[in-house]
C-alpha cells in the first residue's frame, strides 16, 4: 500500500533534482523549467497531505490551484525577461549575462 | 495500485532528470511535457480530478508551449554545440545531496497522523473547490487575479521594444 511517505520522499528527490538544475543549468531557459519541477515538488506535496491526512477537506487543493496560478505568472514575467535579455545581450547564458557586475 | 504509482514515479524521475541533464534545450522541454503529465497522473492517484485536469491546462497547455516559443524565439544552435553545465555541478550535486539527506532523516523522524483512507471511496472536488475558492478563499482569489493582472501588464511592458536613450 502506498503511503503518505511515499509521495514525501518522491518530492524531495524531484526538489533536490530541480534545485541541481537551478544550480547548474546555463541556459536561463534551462533554469526556468528547473523551476517549474520544484513547484510540481510542492504541488505533489500539499495534495498528498491532503488525500492522506484531511480525507474529507479540500484545503490542501485549493492551495495547489494557487501555486499553479503563481508559477504561470512567474512564467509569463520570467519568459518575457528572458527574451528582453536575448534581445538587449544575444546570449541566455547566466555567465554572461553580468553587466549589472560593473 | 502499488505498481501504478511506482511506474508512474520512475517515469516521473526519469524525465526530470532528463531535464536538467540534457543537453538541448527544446529536448528538455519535451521531458519536461513528460514530467508534468506524470504529475497529472500523481493527482489522478491522489484522488484530485479537477487539479489533475488543471495541471494538464495550464502547465502542459500553458507554460510548455510558452517555454517552447522562448527556446524557438531565441538561439537554438548555439545551444547544441556547447555544453549546458557550469563548472560547478559537483558542487551542486553535493549540497543537493545533502539536502535531500537532511529531508529524508527529517521525514524517517516524523510522526504524521495520517487518517484512515477509505479506499474505492472517490467523490469528485471540482464543485468542493468552487466553493471554497468562492467562499472562504475569496480574498486570496482575488489577490491571484490582482497579480495575474500585474504579471500581464509586465510581461507587455518588459516585451516592449526599449527606446534607446542617451
Amino acid at each position: 500500500m502506498v503511503s503518505l511517505h511515499h509521495y514525501l520522499v518522491l518530492s524531495a528527490i524531484l526538489l533536490i533534482i530541480g534545485i541541481y538544475g537551478v544550480l547548474t543549468r546555463r541556459n536561463i531557459i534551462g533554469i526556468l523549467m528547473s523551476i517549474e519541477i520544484i513547484f510540481n515538488a510542492t504541488n505533489i506535496n500539499l495534495v498528498a497531505f491532503n488525500h492522506y491526512c484531511y480525507p474529507r477537506a479540500i484545503w490542501g487543493q485549493g492551495f495547489a490551484i494557487f501555486v499553479i496560478t503563481l508559477a504561470a505568472a512567474e512564467a509569463v514575467v520570467g519568459l518575457s525577461l528572458v527574451l528582453a535579455i536575448y534581445r538587449n545581450l544575444k546570449t541566455l547564458y547566466v555567465e554572461r549575462i553580468n553587466i549589472l557586475k560593473g | 495500485m502499488d505498481l501504478v504509482f511506482y511506474l508512474i514515479a520512475l517515469l516521473l524521475l526519469f524525465s526530470s532528470v532528463m531535464v536538467v541533464t540534457q543537453k538541448s534545450v527544446f529536448t528538455s522541454a519535451l521531458y519536461l511535457a513528460v514530467a508534468l503529465s506524470m504529475v497529472a497522473a500523481l493527482f489522478v492517484l491522489l484522488n484530485a480530478d479537477f487539479l489533475a485536469a488543471v495541471q494538464i491546462l495550464l502547465y502542459v497547455g500553458g507554460i510548455l508551449v510558452l517555454l517552447a516559443f522562448a527556446v524557438m524565439l531565441s538561439s537554438v544552435e548555439q545551444a547544441k554545440r556547447e555544453t549546458q553545465v557550469n563548472e560547478q555541478w559537483l558542487p551542486s550535486l553535493i549540497i543537493s545531496f545533502g539536502i535531500l539527506l537532511v529531508l529524508l532523516v527529517s521525514l524517517k523522524r516524523s510522526l504524521f497522523l495520517e487518517a484512515g483512507v477509505q479506499k474505492n471511496h472517490f467523490y469528485p472536488t471540482t464543485e468542493k473547490i468552487g466553493h471554497l475558492l468562492l467562499g472562504e478563499l475569496a480574498l486570496p482569489f482575488e489577490v491571484v487575479s490582482l497579480v495575474l493582472l500585474a504579471s500581464l501588464v509586465g510581461a507587455i511592458l518588459f516585451s516592449k521594444k526599449e527606446k534607446i536613450d542617451g
